[in-house]
């Protein structure tokens, strides 16, 4: 816990002015306290379902091994299905087990299909053969997990058509998307009512929280990168990136209801941000940026020409950059769910040995989750900052702008 | 395999999302922020300006002070020398004057002395003049046939012999 602690004051320790430290210092531990609690409460109830093996189906691997029907009964917990089930995207929400049966949300599924739209709930796959109205939710191997259409074959069988569904559901990671933004509108709302309530005076309350967040945003890395003149410009969606990665990336670690899905670990929800800040950093870029890209200067004429090494190489830099913007976030936050998911299962696994095995094991596992999670919450910070410095960075680049003669190929 | 899948679906919803959450922040929250909290730097920046100012006008004023203390001192000093002056001045010039008047006085006594003196000798020259005439007459016992003749003539002595 300490060394979370260490690691947590290690990494502000940029931030020189006091001020900053002193409101920071308040905010990393309100934010740590909620999800060390979120966290140890997730625990517990983990290893109170988990303990005896009869009841060890109940627990959150419910929803996995429930869907397998026809097999038997008792097969053992697998702790790989259950992470990967838990940081994977899914039509329905699962928020607990009550005596035995699971408690979710179904979310909405809405589907075009040749053309049509298709909108039901998806508690109608809720069936044994998890089919409804010509479409199946595959529980097993081809497209496992995803909404496929069903058709009729030639000898009256029913099997799984060639094409596949759009599936624009509300999935579990939307959905917590959703919440996440809405909570972040709350508490822009808040901040902008105490501005413009408080004018000029010092913040207060939400908005002393937050502006030292911002402040850190807009200097440290709009600021530093883009220089005053082009930051202002790009502040906005750097500033909307920050907040969304990061409250993404917080409320994911908050284990309960309606936080706890994977949603900057999603590769979509990457790579809709990688793609938003490739495309605002071609639309940025300046002719000198293309000159450094294919005509680099200070590299020998003969990586040029006559085959042009540099340049596709170059070139080549300016599509890694973003796919490895969401390969990071992505990695990242998923390996962090699978982390803190292993050492939850971990009383799981000790606990199908033998009972006292599983309770011997759980206080390891508490302090090593809430290890997990103190270092994922530190995780969630760090990756929002270098999301968002990277795309600073990139923008820069793309603007050919050097602030000084600071660092400009971060990578 | 799934889990780096992109899925149409969430990246739709997420492209929506942040659109929205994007240009909700950029049209309503960020300005007001921005705002306020340039207005507050500025506020801030200019305070400090002014406090530096105040401070500098203060120390100024500070000097100022102790230039007209030290020059009202030197004044003071000036002053009290120049009423010494003037005071051994009077001194001097009455002290002269004194004298003046006391050497006029004994030179006006003197003169009138003297004055008194060659009157009281005129009167006492007349005197013998005539005193020795008649003692001449008396003792020669004639009387001389021109008398106003003797007369000149014993002036004439009397004149010569210079008392």
């Amino acid at each position: 816990m300490a060394l979370g602690f260490c690691v947590y004051s290690q990494a502000f320790f940029f931030l020189e002015e006091q001020m900053k430290d002193l409101v920071f210092s308040k905010l990393v531990f309100v934010l740590l306290l909620l999800v060390l609690t979120g966290g140890g409460c997730g625990r517990i109830m983990a290893q109170a379902t988990g303990l005896p093996v009869a009841e060890s189906r109940t627990s959150e691997d419910r929803v996995d091994v429930k869907s397998d029907e026809g097999e038997a009964q008792k097969e053992s917990f697998n702790a790989g299905e259950m992470i990967l089930g838990h940081i994977t995207d899914k039509h329905s929400w699962h928020i607990c087990d009550w005596k035995g049966k699971a408690v979710e949300v179904h979310l909405p599924v809405i589907l075009l299909y040749e053309g049509r739209l298709h909108c039901f709930s998806s508690a109608r796959f809720e069936n044994p053969s998890h089919a409804y109205d010509g479409f199946q939710l595959r529980k097993e191997a081809p497209h496992m997990g995803r909404i496929v259409a069903v058709e009729a074959g030639a000898d009256g069988q029913l099997r799984i058509a060639e094409k596949l569904p759009l599936d624009f559901s509300i999935t579990k990671t939307v959905a917590a998307m959703m919440v996440s933004t809405l909570f972040l509108i709350i508490l822009f709302f808040f901040v902008v009512r105490n501005y413009k309530r408080r004018g000029e005076q010092a913040p207060k309350g939400v908005a002393a929280l937050f502006e030292p967040v911002y402040l850190f945003v807009r200097d440290e890395v709009v600021y530093a990168n883009l220089g005053k003149e082009h930051g202002d410009r790009y502040l906005p969606y750097l500033a909307t990136l920050f907040f969304f990665i990061f409250l993404g990336n917080f409320l994911g670690i908050v284990p309960f209801f309606p936080f706890g899905a994977n949603i900057t670990g999603n590769i979509s929800v990457t790579l809709v941000l990688a793609l938003l800040t490739f495309l605002i950093t071609m639309g940025s870029s300046t002719k000198a940026y293309w000159k450094h890209t294919f005509n680099t200067p200070g590299v020998p004429m003969w990586m040029k020409f006559p085959i042009p090494l540099m340049p596709a190489i170059e070139l080549m830099e300016i599509f890694t950059k973003p796919f490895v913007l969401m390969i990071r976030l992505f990695a990242n936050m998923t390996a962090g769910h699978i982390i803190i998911l292993g050492f939850v299962s971990l009383v799981l696994i000790f606990g199908q040995q033998s009972v006292a095995l599983g309770w011997a094991v759980s206080p390891l596992t508490i302090i090593f989750g809430l290890f997990a999670d103190a270092l994922e919450l530190l995780v969630s910070f760090i990756q929002a900052y270098i999301f968002t410095m990277l795309s600073a960075n990139y923008f820069a680049g793309a603007l050919a702008y050097e602030p000084g003669k600071a660092s400009n190929g971060a990578h | 395999m799934e889990l780096v899948m992109p899925g149409v679906g969430v990246l739709f919803w997420t492209c929506l999302i942040f659109l929205i959450l994007f240009l909700m922040l950029k049209k309503w929250a960020f300005p007001v922020i921005n705002s306020m909290i340039k207005k507050r730097e500025e506020k801030i920046t200019s305070a400090l300006e002014e406090a530096e100012a105040t401070r500098k006008e203060m120390a100024e004023l500070q000097r100022r002070n102790d230039e007209m203390l030290s020059e009202a001192r030197s004044e003071k000093e000036k002053i009290i020398g120049q009423a010494k002056e003037f005071k051994r001045q009077i001194e001097d010039s009455s002290r002269q004057k004194a004298k003046e008047e006391y050497d006029r006085l004994m030179q006006a006594a003197r003169a009138d002395i003297e004055r008194e003196k060659q009157a009281a000798l005129e009167d006492l020259r007349v005197s013998v003049a005539n005193l020795s005439l008649d003692m001449a007459e008396k003792v020669i016992g004639s009387e001389l046939s021109d008398r106003d003749k003797q007369k000149e003539l014993v002036e004439k002595g009397l004149k010569d012999l210079k008392l």
